[in-house]
């Protein structure tokens, strides 16, 4: 278990840390929205692959990078962030996206995150 | 004077000639010399036209010899002529037949011999010509010639002709005409005719003839004669006051002035025109003619081209087009129209548009009164007004009708006249259809279901301005529909088809009037059976003469049709027999009917048999397992087949076999079948039976007697309660807590032994077949005298009725004296003697103690099929016990598994399985984590939770990540580090573990499962050598799946037949069956799983 969590944490920090290298390769320091920027650059999979990783981050950051990605145009990205949300017990966010948006789609994420709960 | 002498004295000397009598009097020709002066005329001197001059001519012949050959000619001067008949020769007509006198000709008269002195008289006598000038002068001569003598002329007798000219007569006068009506400016004629009527030529004849007045001259249209004479004039004709028009006009002749004038116009009507005119010559003084006048004809004259009346547009006019009418009146008369009015009569079709009238460009003023009458005013002559009036076709008309519009136009200067004018207008008319009205429109749900009627609503609203004629509605409905009818106002109007062999999808609707609405309903009924989800349309089409083909728009529905069962029409049936016994067959009809509208697809019944009997044969459809596949089934058709069940063992009559039937179809409702109860009629018996002792024949006092009791159901039937009871006899002591049940200890009853207690020993359930030993032993009293005769006498009584005996053979004591007290085996003496010692037993009942039956087709204990359960002695009252036959049949070395659910989280795990259908295997994978049990063995599992946390966290982002349109699995999408370590301690720990868990209590549903440890433990062996991603860990999961029921334990072994086949692949290819590669029956499998553990919810 300890082994799981250690190989868990150690691509986490690598993702992170290859993210921040690029972050400050592209972009000039203190842009804020350069995660976000960046998070938006990646293909579908890669941002639910993002998207998993951050997850188990409970930076104010990531959870702000959670919450952009519930309106991704992926539904499979929105599923994704909302499952992390889910999963992080941050429900407060996910329920304020859901009465703002309400619809198919929104019906379709609430739908699969109850399969999934 | 000298030179006229010396002509005259030459003209003595030239040589006469003498000329023969044929070649005087030749015109040109001089006279002859005058030889003879006898002739006389009469008169002497004048003359004057019309008077007769005679003449006489005589000759003497004053030779001696004759003159032979005589001839005497005359000659005929001008303005002279013969009087027939007057030629005579001594009083002698001379004239021929004809009249004609010889004495004129070229030869002369012959007159024969004249004799000497003989004398002739020739007489003659000649008219003055009517006409001869004055002062003309006639010269009269004769000549006489014979063959002796020449040619002799007679003297030569002068007369002058007195003669004048007369111009005033009657034929000379003037006269004035027009050419056609003498109208104002038109041309008109003056001619003066001069007749000389006198006898001689009038010279210098003059007229004076003023341009009459109110007239005009036309330059050079003098002509005397038809010759224009002014350029002889010198001068025009009307500057000159008294022209010479002719120099000379001869007598008898005739001589006309023609010039012509225009009238002046405009000129009112009855003017004269007076040409007057006087004639004078040299000789005749100047006299008047007598004047010639015109009356001039003028009016004012609307009648010409000029003057129309149009509409614009006049061709091709559509109804409620606006129209412009045009009414231009132009005076082409010569006189100014005074008063001129115009009344406009507009047909009523025509709506006159108030205040749009104008009169020469100018509006109107609005009248109330008579606005259709307009006053123009006066029109001079060659003047125009123009009154332009609008106007509205009105709607409807027919086609290609004319619509006509008038206008009267009056005036009242002289003469008060009017006119009538008339234009047409054609109209160019058509019906209409819009679509906007006219629809075919849907009446109801668009969904159809078979067998009900459709309505659809079509209206034809003709809003066009014409009717439409010969109309015909065509019906166009795809596909066929039953019982098509179209009804207008409640009458079913009638269907026609096209051709003979054509659908009647035509209906006359004949004439559609302009603005009129027709509005139809087809009816139609959906056939039964049909596919569902076709589509029904209902189209139309209307034909009319003058539009053709107008297109409807379509009406549509969508066939909800659906197969059904119900359970009157489906159900199970027994056949002959009415009475199931054990080990026998009953067959069981199995009818299926399809009352639905649609086919039905793989229609399959699940039989549920009661545990007491099986299927044994299947005739009329497939079977798979305990599903009867009847495949297709189409609607209202009847499937049959025949079951054969056979009863496993017997049962009470109130424990009938029961067969319920599922009923399930693609797309349909599972239907429950009414339950089939098939009544047994099986009994118990427990007539046979054996009771004896050991040992049998005698027995010696103070010894153990064994006693066994065999009871066996030889009956049918199952007893439900088998009451044993024994009576102890006082020569045996029960020897206390001895008595066993095939081979189990049972307790006594107080002090005495069970099967002597008020109630004995009561067996429960006892199958047919099943055998009881009761065992127990006793000590025959010492006290027994020899010969004493002990025989038992067991009852048993079952189902409240029967009550069997079953007595044993006489046991006689035999009592000998025993004095010693050595006892062997004791290393001390013992007053007493030697007790028995139990022994072991045979069984006393030769006959097998089970009821075997033969295998139930197809299942088998080869070819891959689980382990059966086998009928054994044990307890089988309900499906529990059917379970525990499971684990007994199966190893020994097993271990158990559970899977607890709630019904909320059984409905969350069915809908995630449903949700969870990829294509590939991957679909398998998540059906691991739905049923990867709670439990394993009877000890705690701590690898078992985080394994479950972990598989359900990785395939929880899996199954996220599979939505993502095209992607495609990699290895850590299956496997992580982690969770491949989890799981190896997992299986290693199941391989260690024993027994059964225990039930979760508060479970609706368990799911049980078992397994071999070792062969657990030998792939957790292999996994350790594993790589990530390979199908050993989930082969390894798959055995621990539930295998509780047969479809469960289908599921596991079809999963764990084709994980092992990955065992040895290479690289990817686990990873790309996951995506790519489907198994049918393994999916099938699933289904059948997902399917009961849906009929327990």
């Amino acid at each position: 278990m300890a082994l799981a969590a250690t190989l868990v944490l150690a691509v986490l920090i690598a993702a992170i840390a290859a993210l921040a290298y690029a972050r400050a390769r592209r972009r000039p320091q203190g842009d804020a929205d350069g995660l976000i920027a960046e998070f938006g650059n990646l293909s579908d999979a890669e941002r639910c692959d993002f998207i998993f990783a951050v997850a188990a981050l409970d930076d104010p950051s990531s959870l702000r990078l959670l919450e952009r990605a519930l309106d991704d145009p992926c539904e499979a990205v929105a599923l994704a962030a909302a499952h992390a949300l889910t999963t992080a017990g941050s429900t407060v966010p996910l329920e304020r996206f859901f009465a703002a948006n309400p619809g198919g789609r929104t019906d379709r994420i609430a739908a699969s995150l109850e399969l999934l709960a | 004077m000298r030179a006229s002498a010396g002509a005259s004295l030459a003209a003595a000397k030239r040589p006469r000639v003498m000329r023969p009598l044929s070649e005087v009097f030749a015109p040109g020709a001089p006279t002859l010399p005058e030889r003879l002066r006898t002739l006389v005329v009469s008169p002497e001197r004048e003359l004057e036209p019309g008077m007769t001059v005679r003449a006489t001519f005589t000759f003497r012949n004053h030779g001696g010899a004759p003159a032979t050959g005589v001839r005497i000619r005359f000659n005929v001067p001008d303005g002279l002529v013969y009087l027939v008949g007057s030629g005579l020769l001594d009083g002698s007509e001379l004239d021929d037949e004809l009249g004609n006198s010889p004495l004129l000709a070229r030869a002369g008269a012959h007159v024969g011999d004249v004799l000497p002195n003989e004398e002739r008289r020739i007489e003659i006598a000649y008219s003055v010509a009517g006409a001869i000038e004055n002062g003309t002068t006639i010269e009269l001569q004769a000549a006489v010639a014979s063959f002796e003598l020449p040619c002799i002329g007679s003297n030569v007798v002068r007369l002058v002709a007195r003669s004048k000219p007369q111009l005033a007569n009657a034929l000379t006068g003037i006269a004035m005409e027009s050419v056609r009506d003498p109208v104002p400016g038109s041309q008109a004629a003056v001619t003066v005719r001069i007749h000389n009527a006198g006898e001689s030529t009038a010279r210098d004849v003059v007229v004076v003839s003023p341009i009459p007045e109110h007239t005009s001259y036309i330059a050079g249209s003098a002509r005397i004669n038809g010759r224009e004479t002014e350029r002889e004039l010198g001068a025009a004709f009307d500057r000159m006051h008294a022209p010479v028009v002719l120099r000379s006009l001869p007598a008898r002749a005739s001589a006309t002035l023609v010039y012509r004038v225009v009238i002046d116009a405009p000129l009112p009507g009855g003017t004269q025109l007076v040409a007057k005119a006087h004639v004078a010559s040299q000789e005749t003084p100047a006299f008047s003619l007598e004047p010639a006048s015109l009356t001039v004809v003028s009016a004012p004259d609307f009648g010409d081209d000029r003057t129309t009346f149009s509409a614009d547009p006049a061709d091709d006019v559509r109804p409620g087009q606006p129209v412009r009418i045009t009414l231009r009146a132009f005076n082409a008369g010569t006189a100014a129209a005074e008063r001129v009015s115009a009344q406009l009569e507009l047909s009523e079709h025509l709506i006159f548009v108030r205040g749009a009238a104008t009169i020469d460009g100018r509006p109107l003023r609005e009248r109330r009164k008579e606005p259709l009458r307009f006053a123009l005013g006066a029109i001079d002559a060659g003047q125009s007004v123009t009154l332009c009036a609008q106007a509205v076709l009105t709607t409807p008309l027919p086609d290609k009708s004319v619509v006509s519009a008038a206008a009267v136009l009056d005036w009242e200067a002289p003469p008060a006249a009017s006119r009538r004018l008339q234009c047409d207008l054609q109209v160019c008319s058509e019906p209409c259809f819009p679509p906007r009205y006219d629809a075919l429109t849907r009446v109801g749900s668009a969904s159809a279901v078979p067998g009900s009627g459709l309505e659809a609503a079509i209206v034809l609203a003709n809003d066009g301005s014409a009717d439409a004629r010969d109309c015909v509605l065509h019906i166009r409905i795809e596909p066929a529909l039953d019982d098509v009818a179209v009804f207008e106002s409640g009458r079913r109007l009638v269907l026609e088809g096209r051709s003979a062999d054509s659908p009647a999808d035509t209906a006359e609707l004949g004439t559609i009037e302009a603005y009129a609405t027709r509005r139809l309903t087809v009816k139609a009924r959906v056939p039964s059976p049909f596919a569902n989800a076709s589509e029904l349309r209902i189209g139309a089409s209307l034909h009319t003469r003058e539009l053709g083909e107008t297109h409807l728009t379509d009406a549509r529905w969508r066939v909800d049709s659906h197969p059904a069962f119900d359970r009157e029409t489906s159900r199970l049936e027994l056949g002959a027999q009415s009475v199931l016994r054990p080990n026998q067959l009953a067959e069981v009809d199995v009818v299926v009917t399809n009352v639905g509208t649609d086919t039905a697809h793989n229609v399959t019944l699940r039989c549920y048999v009661s545990p007491e009997a099986r299927m044994e044969s299947v005739d009329g459809a497939t079977r798979e397992k305990s599903s009867l596949l009847f495949g297709e089934l189409a609607p209202a058709a009847h499937a049959r087949a025949r079951l054969g069940l056979r009863l496993l063992r017997g049962l009470a009559k109130d424990w009938p076999v029961t067969v319920d039937g599922l009923l399930t179809a693609d797309g349909v409702l599972p239907v429950p079948l009414e339950r089939l109860t098939i009544a047994t009629s099986a009994e118990p018996d427990f007539t046979t039976g054996n009771l004896h002792s050991e040992p049998a024949d005698a027995v010696d006092p103070g010894e153990t007697v064994e006693w066994f009791l065999h009871v066996r159901n030889g009956g049918d039937g199952t007893a439900r309660v088998a009451q044993i009871t024994i009576a102890t006899p006082e020569s045996l002591i029960y020897v206390p807590n001895s008595t066993t049940v095939n081979d189990v200890p049972i307790r006594d009853s107080g002090a005495v032994p069970p099967f002597a207690g008020t109630r004995g020993i009561v067996l429960n359930d006892v199958d047919p077949g099943v055998e009881a030993t009761i065992r127990w032993c006793s000590v025959v009293h010492n006290a027994s005298p020899a010969g004493t005769s002990i025989a038992l006498v067991a009852h048993i009584r079952y189902d409240g009725e029967r009550d069997d005996e079953i007595a044993s053979a006489e046991l006689r004591v035999r009592a000998t004296p025993i004095f010693a007290n050595a006892i062997p085996g004791l290393p001390f003496g013992l007053d007493g003697m030697l007790g028995p010692a139990l022994a072991s037993h045979q069984r006393a009942l030769p006959e097998e103690r089970y009821l075997q039956l033969p295998p139930a087709t197809p299942v088998a204990d080869v070819n891959g099929a689980q382990p059966r359960a086998q009928l054994s002695a044990g307890r089988d009252d309900d499906v529990d016990d059917l379970q525990i036959k499971v684990f007994e049949a199966a190893r020994t070395d097993v271990t158990g598994t559970i899977a607890a659910f709630t019904p909320e989280r059984l409905n969350r795990t069915l809908r995630l399985l449903r949700e969870a259908r990829f294509s590939g295997l991957i679909t398998h994978v998540f059906a691991l984590r739905a049923f990867l049990p709670e439990g394993v063995g009877d000890a705690h599992c701590r690898a078992l939770e985080p394994a479950r946390e972990l598989l359900r966290e990785e395939l929880d982002r899996l199954f996220i990540k599979l939505r993502l349109p095209l992607y495609v699995l990699t290895a850590r999408d299956i496997e992580t580090p982690s969770l491949h370590a989890t799981l190896e301690r997992l299986v290693r720990e199941a391989g260690t573990a024993r027994g059964v868990p225990a039930e979760s209590p508060t479970a609706a549903l368990t799911l049980r499962g078992t397994f071999d440890p070792m062969e657990l433990r030998d792939l957790a062996e292999r996994m350790l050598q594993a790589q990530l991603a390979t199908a050993l860990p989930w082969a390894a999961l798959a055995r621990l799946l539930p295998s509780e029921t047969p479809y469960w334990a289908d599921y596991r072994a079809h999963l764990i037949e084709v994980l092992d086949d990955f065992e040895d692949s290479e690289g990817n290819e686990f990873i790309d069956a996951l995506q790519h590669r489907s198994d049918s029956r393994l999916d099938a499998a699933l289904d059948t799983m997902i399917a009961s553990l849906h009929s327990t919810v």
